[in-house]
């Protein structure tokens, strides 16, 4: 078997595919079929719509979470002031322009502010905040995604502890579960699509840089600091955006439950991103899938034992698969293939599939 | 001035509770540098187990004070205890040696399923529950400075528990063990210590002494839910940290000033008492960005 040959390659191999099918009928067929789909299942559209919030919130957490190394378990912060914002915004455009306001105009323009505010906060604290390491800056955010609920309880102007409602989705406009599903779609796609480019390229590097030891990147002349920040903005932006989104879908905004949620959904990002393997770009995709569909099954068949039940499968991934499902996945395919190295099918040896080894 | 004497008091009485909470968490990072999130959960149990027991006695037993408080103590203690003790052999002994993120995710976990174990199990524990004071209500007066007896009484026990503690650590050969644990867990299993025992006995320190705090704050507020372990957990954890985590005197400094800082806060600055709960956050983060190893801390590990 020479060098040119190459060996029947498994189906599940997606490299190995002809280039237009990878990027032409693949995308086109993904795509046909999301937007399809909240009309395929047309009482199933919320569920599909907060599948995609989910992973909007795995992917940003995994910026610094997992690609940088600082778990941070403030991130819900930038949620809530980005859905206060832009609530703030709306309702004060609604009030002055009175009915012939542009509910959509407000929304756009409210959530762009939201985000707005959220890198500008991102960048401030994240200055100060990313100074610490380890366990201190898991704490320290921890107390932020609290006190963000705490303080906007006590602000009267945005409704204090019993919170704020959000101006009406027309109801001349179609559905409005519809127009979120949408919303959070395109939101996760530009999501990953950013994210990928980021990775992808010497940005990625430097996070990676600083996870695996942040002294030696610092000694190389990397702008830690920098990096650091602009990271967190990126995760702020995207989250601001998703607050003000969810803000509106939900059509009231409570600062515990709804805006800083830091005990459910501050939490749930997180394991989201530990399910499906930090540090990846599919991972945390992969892991809000089955997290956000095993709590909607806990939820429905388990109803009082729901928390137990998911507290119990993370604990099974964490213990067993410390590296979340793609982790487990790529050290099985590895093994594979390194006893495909070790026992070649044709009993020659493993030229053609050093490669393989590789990846 | 008797206003200032007056929170003065309010907050050690408030500091002396989170300083019972906070020696547990720097007890057990001290050890193995895990930072045990179930802990604020621990001191919920321990209030309910104390609470269970309250209700279970006959009425001329529960209403005398001097034969109801040591029964509920022990039994906040021992369920306060036995849950961590459980929860350290299944939770975090299978972990200890995996990366630090794990445990504290685990940590988290547990903190849920004891949250909602209480919440499903106890009679009603969806509700608030209503706490015997027990001790007798009203106030006695230093100047103008007015003190209920319940808080003299929080203070006594706080202050008794943490002299108990510092002759435990100091006087008993299990503490002279837990100490060398915490400054070199391998040296010490070289010296023929029991480092596993030493870990157990930590939990179990820090249990009895949350259960003490659990059963004070029912007490004072005369009321206990399944979801108030959250709060104190993390206030208590701000204690630890402004102390100097892994430092003992400091967790009860820290404790301290934590009450004092939050009863002033909310007394003196405007809007001060909407924003009641979060000025320990901001203590927490103004401490962690300029001294992050505390008032009386050492320079500690710092990498996850």
């Amino acid at each position: 078997m020479g060098l040119g040959e190459t060996a029947e390659k498994p189906i599940w191999h997606v490299h190995s595919w002809p280039r237009w099918i990878r990027y032409f009928l693949l995308p086109l067929l993904g795509v046909v079929l999301l937007v399809a789909l909240p009309h395929l299942f047309p009482d199933r559209v919320t569920f599909l719509a907060d599948l995609w919030a989910m992973i909007i919130f795995a992917l940003t957490w995994d910026v610094v979470g997992g690609q940088m190394g600082y778990n941070s378990f403030g991130n819900i912060f930038f949620f809530g002031v980005g859905m206060y914002v832009c609530a703030i915004v709306q309702k004060e455009m609604l009030e002055t322009a009175g009915e012939s306001a542009d509910y959509f105009l407000a929304l756009g323009l409210g959530a762009g502010l939201g985000a707005l505010v959220c890198i500008v906060l991102a960048a401030l604290l994240g200055s100060v905040i990313l100074g610490m390491r380890g366990h201190y800056f898991a704490v320290c955010t921890l107390g932020l995604g609290v006190a963000g609920a705490e303080i906007a309880a006590g602000i009267d102007y945005i409704g204090a502890g019993s919170g704020m409602s959000v101006p009406l989705y027309p109801i001349d406009a179609g559905n409005q579960e519809r127009f979120f599903y949408y919303c959070f779609l395109v939101l996760a796609l530009g999501a990953l699509f950013f994210f990928r480019r980021l990775y992808a390229g010497r940005f990625g590097l430097v996070l990676n840089a600083i996870r695996d030891d942040e002294e030696k990147a610092e000694s190389m002349g990397l702008r830690t600091t920098l990096h650091k920040t602009l990271a967190w903005m990126s995760a702020a932006c995207f989250l601001g955006l998703l607050g003000a989104g969810i803000g509106n879908q939900s059509g009231y905004i409570d600062p515990r439950d709804v805006a800083f949620p830091a005990s459910t959904f501050g939490i749930y990002m997180i394991l989201a991103v530990l399910m499906g393997g930090r540090g990846t770009l599919w991972g945390p995709v992969l892991g809000s899938f089955v997290f956000h569909v095993a709590k909607e099954f806990f939820w429905t068949e388990f109803l009082g034992w729901n928390r137990v039940a998911l507290g119990l499968l993370i604990l099974f991934v964490v213990v067993f698969a410390p590296g979340g499902i793609l982790g487990w996945v790529q050290d099985r395919r590895r093994r594979l293939d390194e006893e495909e190295v070790e026992h070649p099918p044709d009993g020659e040896g493993g030229v053609s599939f050093a490669q393989g080894g590789a990846q | 001035m008797e206003q200032f004497a007056q929170q003065f008091v309010n907050g050690v009485v408030l500091g002396a509770m989170y300083g019972l909470i906070a020696l547990g968490y720097t007890m057990v990072y001290g050890i193995i540098q895990l930072w045990n999130f179930a802990h604020g959960e621990i001191f919920m149990v321990g209030a309910f187990g104390g609470l269970a027991v309250w209700t279970a006695l006959p009425e001329s037993l529960a209403e005398n004070a001097f034969l109801a408080l040591p029964l509920i103590f022990t039994a906040a203690v021992f369920t306060a205890t036995f849950t961590a003790v459980l929860v350290e052999r299944v939770a975090y002994r299978p972990l200890r040696s995996s990366p630090r993120i794990t445990a504290l995710i685990t940590a988290i976990g547990v903190s849920i399923v004891l949250q909602e174990s209480v919440r499903l199990f106890y009679p009603d524990g969806k509700r608030p529950q209503s706490f015997p004071g027990l001790v007798a209500e009203g106030n006695f007066s230093i100047g103008d400075v007015r003190i209920p007896w319940v808080s003299l009484f929080i203070v006594i026990v706080a202050f008794f528990a943490m002299l108990l503690l510092q002759a435990f650590v100091h006087a008993t050969k299990t503490g002279k063990a837990m100490r060398a644990v915490s400054q070199d867990p391998d040296t010490a299993r070289l010296m023929g210590i029991d480092v596993n025992r030493i870990i157990m006995v930590t939990f179990a320190v820090g249990a009895i002494l949350a259960a003490l705090a659990g059963v004070l704050q029912g007490m004072k507020f005369r009321q206990i839910d399944f979801h108030m372990g959250f709060l104190a957990g993390l206030k208590a954890f701000t204690a630890a940290v402004l102390g100097g985590i892994g430092n003992i005197t400091g967790a009860v400094l820290g404790g301290l000033l934590l009450g004092i800082t939050e009863v002033m806060a909310t007394q003196y600055i405007p809007q001060g008492s909407a924003w009641k709960d979060v000025w320990a956050f901001i203590v927490l983060i103004v401490v962690l960005v300029f001294r992050p190893t505390g008032l009386l801390g050492e320079d500690v590990s710092v990498r996850a």
